[in-house]
């Protein structure tokens, strides 16, 4: 089984990526790339080559769910976990992201102390199924 | 809690408190992007005070000013209505009037707590 050690993360709002960065790299030891926006994220995935990608849903220019689209047609990241970040998420939204292909949505606001325990568990449970 | 977890605990404490301190100037950029909307009703004005609803209403949550996103979503949902030309005569003004002025109040509780 593939192990998580790299993740990519984008998220517009400079103080929950602060955040994020805290929870992901400091506390959970993985290590971190961030992005402003879901073109960035196309732009750096295969430099980055990340386990992992987590991705805000509203983003000013190439938001989340578009960014994971674009991110599937790379032959790399056909299969990559993705997890969307979101405040705003009804159910029809919510089942809406699993059939784009999510492997789980994590709503915000989120406890920053258990956030890498949370990602880590989405990635071992999108490994197994795959 | 070990040694880590308690540095970040800290920092994360440290960043509340430097979040709440800068609320009054992003409460005041609402305020003066919903002032640009009223005066000038262009997708761009819309689209900037829209944003940093969306924006305060996310990242209050996140540092536990619970009632202050309340306000910014619902501020942000009412935003959302807008929709081309963007007519912001009342009720629309009225509502948007009230909940600045809900988050102004919750802003000073925050400031006397």
């Amino acid at each position: 089984m593939a192990e998580l050690t790299k993740i990519l993360y984008a998220e517009d709002e400079p103080d929950i990526q602060v955040i994020v960065r805290m929870a992901l790299a400091d506390l959970g030891g993985f290590t971190l790339f961030i992005c402003n926006n879901g073109q960035e994220v196309i732009d750096n995935a295969e430099i980055f080559s990340p386990d992992l990608v987590l991705l805000d849903v509203m983003m000013p220019g190439l938001d989340g769910p578009t960014a994971l689209s674009e991110l599937r047609k790379k032959e790399p990241f056909k299969h990559t976990p993705v997890i969307f970040m979101t405040a705003k998420a009804q159910n029809h939204e919510i089942k809406q992201y699993i059939e784009l292909g999510a492997a789980d949505i994590i709503i915000k606001p989120f406890d920053p102390m258990t956030l890498a325990v949370t990602v880590k568990e989405i990635f071992d449970r999108a490994q197994a199924i795959e | 809690m070990n040694t880590k977890e308690r540095e970040i605990a800290e920092k994360l404490r440290a960043l509340t408190v430097a979040f709440g301190q800068q609320l009054p100037a992003r409460l005041k950029e609402i305020r003066q992007l919903w002032l640009a909307l009223c005066h000038e009703p262009t997708k761009h004005n819309h689209d900037n005070v829209h944003r940093i609803s969306h924006s305060l209403a996310g990242t209050s949550a996140t540092f536990g000013f619970t009632n202050l996103s309340v306000a910014a979503r619902e501020l942000e949902n009412i935003l959302a209505r807008i929709e081309p030309p963007y007519d912001i005569s009342p009720p629309l003004s009225t509502e948007i009037e009230e909940k600045l002025a809900v988050m102004d109040q919750l802003l000073t509780e925050c400031q006397t707590d």
